[in-house]
């Protein structure tokens, strides 16, 4: 069974994933923080369900079921447009980036943050969403193709302003 | 030519878009050391045994071995729960039907709780066979598992059994109260499906190419795919069934999940495995006792009322109704939306418990106001049992609402 100092590693190295992802399916820091710890500690209770090389995918799913949790109790979903007080980045083009990736449907939008931000492979993502490799491959290909449509308009729309 | 998405760069901009609060690593250390203070290993709700590596390694050994794993160990794997023997019944069933076998060992039932382990075996692992229970009653009831791995539908081999060996088990809620009698027929007809067609694996896995290397890859296996089945082969890509799609992006798709859903299910053979037996109910019966507690618990804008609260030798199962007082009900909807329910002892102290089963579901009652019933099951020993418990409700501001219950 895993080790405290172990898991504590595993723990400081992912959480930053979890909170990511937590944060773009409640929309509020807070929650996000939450559902993150949450996890965390689900996934101490059941350490010895971890394997080395599935364990974040395992943890991943529990934040993304704990997400869900949270939606519930608080019966509260945070319209998409509704996006103050939410941890925002600086940068315009990140807003920018942030606003377009917020707007894809969850199923698109979780891939790819797990794939490209936290650069984990398409079968581990499939593990943490509980899908395919090839699943996951198709969701990517269409989530970039929504993206670019979404920034190009996002970029027609701030030169006519 | 087609553009490619520099990895690294997207994803770092993807992290400056997503960044992160200040205080994350103050609350990452709170939670670690809070783990520490857990030592005690904690309940869960279900859990999946594969030991794919012991079998692998120590081949028949291995497989003598897992027979010794009881559903015991299944229900309850951190905690010694000998005590619970007298709610086993050794059933020894075993069972096969062509290149498949399933033994089931001993099942558990204690009132609340009913519960199996099993092992499936497929001892021509190159072919295939998917194993699905199509019918699971108690006496005629109908039971249902839950949870992703399931025995309604195994793969075998599949991603967690590569060898073609499974071993799991089911937990599942069955209210003595729900039955008759002291002896129950279970019965489980397992469908085990093997495909007509030979199967044809595609290589598996992309590996670290870039996008537009992983493009060609696809491509060049949608096109291999597509010739094997008009080969007539049934064509694998790592765990998923490809068909042929003209809407899916190289015209070939993927369909996994329901058996019948895979494929047509002419595309199969199906032969049927039967397992019957009696479910001895009497010792649950007499083990199982009715806590009582106060009729009404009485707040501010809801009253509480435990519609269940029963102790087993196994811990217990409490449902709790909360009804919103005639005229607050907006209040009592704003009230839950900020707070959550807890499981805590009789004087509003959490309890560091990790059910077994928890829901939180609205009801609507005759009246018409609509409340919340909150279910938990936890497993308990008798040394871990406090004296009082409750399903109490901590909201968002405000003092803890108790609804204290004896447990003894």
């Amino acid at each position: 069974m895993v080790s405290h100092a172990d898991y504590s590693t595993l723990a400081e190295a992912l959480f930053p994933a979890l909170y990511r992802v937590c944060v773009s399916i409640l929309r509020h820091p807070q929650d996000a923080q939450d559902a993150a710890q949450e996890a965390l500690l689900k996934g101490w209770a059941q350490r010895h369900r971890l394997r080395e090389k599935t364990a974040s995918a395992y943890l991943m799913r529990i934040a993304v079921n704990e997400c869900r949790n949270i939606q519930r109790l608080r019966m509260k979903e945070t319209p998409q447009d509704n996006l103050q007080d939410i941890g925002l980045p600086q940068a315009e083009s990140d807003l920018d980036l942030r606003q377009a990736v917020d707007r894809l449907p969850e199923t698109l939008r979780l891939p790819i943050l797990l794939y490209y931000m936290e650069g984990w492979t398409d079968k581990m993502v499939a593990k943490a969403l509980q899908t395919t490799a090839l699943a996951v491959r198709t969701r990517l290909s269409r989530a970039r193709k929504q993206l670019k449509e979404a920034l190009r308009q996002m970029e027609t729309e701030g030169e006519t302003r | 030519m087609k553009k490619t998405i520099d990895r690294n760069a997207f994803g770092d901009a993807l992290k400056r878009a997503y960044p992160l609060p200040e205080n994350y690593r103050q609350g990452l250390h709170q939670t670690l050391q809070a783990m520490q203070t857990k030592e005690e290993p904690m309940k869960h709700k279900r859990v999946l045994v594969i030991a794919i590596a012991t079998i692998l390694a120590l081949g028949l050994a291995g497989a003598l071995a897992l027979s010794e794993w009881g559903v015991l160990d299944f229900l309850f794997p951190d905690t010694d729960r000998s005590d619970l023997e007298s709610l086993t019944q050794q059933v020894a069933i075993e069972e096969k039907v062509g290149s498949v076998q399933i033994n089931v060992d001993s099942v558990y039932y204690d009132g609340e709780v009913f519960g199996m382990d099993w092992t499936i075996h497929n001892t021509q692992p190159d072919t295939p066979v998917f194993v699905h229970v199509d019918e699971f009653t108690v006496s005629g009831k109908k039971l249902w598992t839950d949870g992703t791995d399931s025995f309604h539908a195994q793969w075998l081999p599949g991603m967690f059994a590569p060898d073609g060996t499974m071993q799991d088990g089911e937990r599942l809620s069955l209210p003595i109260e729900e039955l008759q009698g002291d002896r129950q027929a279970v019965r489980m007809v397992i469908g085990t499906y093997r495909l007509h067609q030979p199967i044809f694996r595609l290589p598996n896995g992309l590996p670290d190419l870039d996008e537009l290397q992983q493009d060609e890859e696809r491509q060049q296996n949608a096109e291999l795919a597509l010739k094997k089945m008009e080969e007539g082969y049934q064509v694998l890509w790592e765990d998923t069934f490809a068909v042929r799609d003209p809407e899916a992006e190289y015209g070939v798709g993927y369909l996994i999940g329901n058996i019948t859903s895979i494929l047509p299910i002419e595309a199969y053979t199906r032969t049927e495995i039967i397992i019957t037996f009696d479910l001895d109910l009497k010792n649950a019966r007499e083990a199982l006792r009715h806590l009582t507690s106060a009729p009404i618990y009485s707040f501010e804008l809801m009253t509480t009322q435990y519609a269940k609260a029963v102790r087993t030798p196994a811990g217990l199962t409490l449902i709790l109704e909360a009804k919103p007082l005639l005229g607050k009900e907006d209040a009592f909807k704003t009230l839950m939306s900020g707070g959550r329910w807890e499981l805590t002892d009789g004087e509003g102290k959490p309890l560091d418990i990790w059910p077994d089963q928890s829901d939180d579901i609205g009801l609507d009652f005759p009246d018409g106001t609509s409340g919340r019933r909150i279910n938990y099951t936890i497993s308990l020993t008798q040394e871990e049992m406090p004296d009082t418990v409750s399903i109490s409700f901590l909201p968002g501001e405000g003092s803890l609402l108790v609804s204290p219950i004896r447990t003894r």
